[in-house]
């Protein structure tokens, strides 16, 4: 038996044997600059060197002031909250243990306080799993494994309806009996059943979705080369993907400029959407048959920093939506806390954008509270904020839980509410009150982590362990 | 009208990153003459783009992500052919074979085989040595996603060398 260590050793000697297959090409770089030089540059403005310069300059002061005030901040227990909402402190509660189940809790959902399913994929290679517990976690069944593709993109349930959509679409499995049986879905007829985007493929609930979609046809022009691009279309279902309806195709490199590859697909209803590429928002309102570049006031960034949308628009009505930015230091900054995963992702700030005019105007940028030293983790994104209305909002980093009730203008921290090994992430939230997060610890940096399924019933001021398959 | 032609930032930049763009994009179309034609492409694209970063770092981000693509598109462009005529299983020469018995070149073999997304995500990890969080960053993906694509990729690779090892003990 080939233990994980020794492949990861042997995988490392590989690449020196690699190298060696793959030999330098003498000429590939005048190759390169002969077609950069009949390459005409679209229009647009390149930062300069000196520019750079100039903003590194600016930003190594930020950085190191920043740093000494993070330092500052954690000796003195000082969190940094945005002006001007008031910030109430909660006392620390007493501390449910750290995680130490067998079993990897890389989602959750629950219909009520009773009834939940988690992804569950086991840290040595298993087969990740569905679960279900209809008892508030007691115990738990496992349903189906989520197998014969990509990982867990999205899960879904509303009554006994379920749906489970891996990354691309694939797969994707259905229920309609609670879980009892799953049904494997298809895709749309595409050349190769993966779509265009990062994130091709979204459900608004376990009935409607919409699917960026590449098709069988290829056109030529200077940006696609003698490769060529394929053509797009978005795809929309209602029934859980058991039928889907094409619209019209599009270029996606002319509607979606800079990235095309990268984005993420949301749709409000049938008509408006939304592709998020970096800090670029596209909007549709004509169901994906043409889209435009929506104007977005990004919050003010440094040369050496990125602003990028977090999350595309969530709506809880026709009217009332929000988005959420995040801007921080590109590079890998620092790492205080064991309970930062490792990452070195430098704490970030989030900005809230809302509407209430169906997405036609976003209002914005608002800070929200940046956790301490931990900030949120670059590459967790979204699940590390939890929207359940116009309201209430939870956000969780490290070991703490911040907290708002009317919608960002009043927050409350509640700070080490788990043990400092313990990183929180994906908060879930049935009510104002009853709420599930996935607790995470690394015991080593070769090792994987391990995760604990917690849950608050007074908002998230107290947790307490749930148990988990195998734990 | 075309506002900045001057190609003295990008110039070292190719001198630098061309040979592991070619590296990446081979381990990905596994063809020499593809991943050559993908490079160029590639060097073009985010050379057009006027966004594109010029710090080394974010400029090699950015050209990967673009050579994932134009990988992607090539496969694509393959499963139109795979519908019209399915390949046959690669003949093994024997002699090969017993080439192939040392560990590394099996283990390579191996990597070759496995899905174009999970290559891409055991190469930058393992062949280029980067970070979880590089390596999800310059994918695209989620740090935990990569994490298990990464893991289940070396349960395949595992299983891989575990059933060769048997055959040629078979044998």
């Amino acid at each position: 038996m080939i233990t994980s260590r020794e492949l990861e050793s042997r995988l490392l000697a590989s690449a020196a044997l690699y190298d060696r297959e793959v030999q330098p090409i003498r000429d590939l770089d005048r190759r390169i600059m002969a077609r950069v030089a009949i390459t005409p540059k679209a229009e647009g403005r390149r930062p300069t060197l000196k520019r750079e310069l100039v903003w590194s300059t600016v930003l190594a002061a930020a950085v190191l002031g920043l740093a000494i005030a993070v330092v500052v901040g954690i000796r003195s227990g000082i969190l940094h909250q945005p002006n001007p909402a008031p910030v109430k402190q909660s006392p620390t509660p007493s501390l449910p243990p750290a995680p130490g189940a067998a079993v990897f809790v890389s989602d959750t959902f629950f219909v009520s306080s009773q009834v939940g399913w988690i992804e569950s994929d086991a840290s040595a290679g298993h087969t990740p799993t569905i679960y279900k517990t209809t008892d508030g976690g007691q115990h738990w069944q496992a349903q189906v494994q989520f197998v014969g593709g990509n990982a867990l993109q999205q899960m879904l349930f509303q009554g006994n309806d379920g749906l489970l959509v891996g990354y691309d679409g694939n797969p994707t499995y259905r229920t309609t009996d609670g879980g009892a049986h799953w049904q494997r879905m298809s895709l749309p007829q595409v050349v190769s059943g993966e779509g265009g985007g990062a994130e091709p493929i979204w459900f608004k609930n376990p009935y409607e979705g919409w699917y960026f979609g590449l098709l069988p046809q290829t056109y030529y022009d200077n940006l696609c080369g003698t490769l060529g691009c394929s053509f797009a279309a978005i795809f929309h279902t209602v029934d859980g993907g058991a039928h889907w309806t094409q619209l019209p195709r599009f270029k996606p490199t002319d509607a979606f400029p800079n990235g095309a590859g990268h984005g993420q697909l949301r749709f409000r209803d049938d008509l408006n959407g939304w592709f998020v590429v970096g800090s670029d928002l596209y909007a549709t309102h004509d169901g994906g048959k043409s889209w435009r570049r929506a104007n977005l006031k990004l919050p003010a960034i440094g040369q050496n920093e990125q602003a990028r949308i977090a999350e595309p628009p969530h709506f809880f009505n026709n009217q009332q939506g929000l988005l959420v930015v995040r801007s921080g230091a590109q590079s890998n900054l620092f790492c205080l806390t064991p309970g930062c995963y490792k990452t070195n992702a430098p704490p970030s700030t989030l900005y809230l954008y809302t509407t209430n005019d169906s997405g036609d105007h976003w209002a914005g940028p608002a800070e929200l509270p940046t956790i301490g030293s931990v900030g949120f983790n670059e590459m967790y994104g979204f699940g590390d904020v939890f929207f359940l209305d116009a309201d209430h909002y939870w956000m969780v980093a490290g070991q703490t839980v911040v907290t708002t009730t009317d919608g960002g203008k009043h927050w409350t921290i509640h700070t080490h509410v788990v043990l400092p090994s313990v990183s929180l992430s994906r908060p879930d939230f049935l009510s104002t009150t009853q709420g599930w997060v996935v607790g995470t610890s690394q015991p080593s940096a070769q090792a994987l982590p391990e995760t604990a399924l917690y849950r608050t019933t007074d908002g998230g001021a107290h947790w307490v362990l749930v148990t988990t398959p195998g734990s | 009208m075309v506002k900045d032609e001057d190609r003295s930032w990008f110039e070292p930049l190719v001198r630098t990153l061309s040979h592991p763009a070619l590296k990446y994009a081979q381990i990905l179309v596994l063809n020499t003459d593809i991943a050559q034609e993908i490079v160029q492409e590639a060097f073009a694209r985010v050379w057009a783009s006027p966004r594109t970063p010029s710090r080394e770092e974010e400029f090699r981000r950015w050209l990967y992500r673009t050579i994932a693509n134009l990988a992607t598109d090539y496969h694509r462009h393959q499963a139109i052919g795979a519908r019209v005529a399915l390949p046959s299983p690669p003949y093994e020469d024997p002699i090969k074979r017993v080439e192939e018995r040392d560990q590394r070149q099996m283990l390579l073999e191996a990597v070759k085989r496995l899905s174009p997304r999970a290559r891409q995500a055991v190469y930058l990890r393992y062949f280029e040595d980067r970070s979880f969080a590089e390596t999800a960053r310059v994918l695209g993906l989620p740090q935990v996603t990569v994490r298990v694509m990464v893991h289940r990729a070396l349960g395949k690779l595992r299983e891989r060398l575990e059933s060769r090892s048997t055959d040629e003990v078979a044998v």
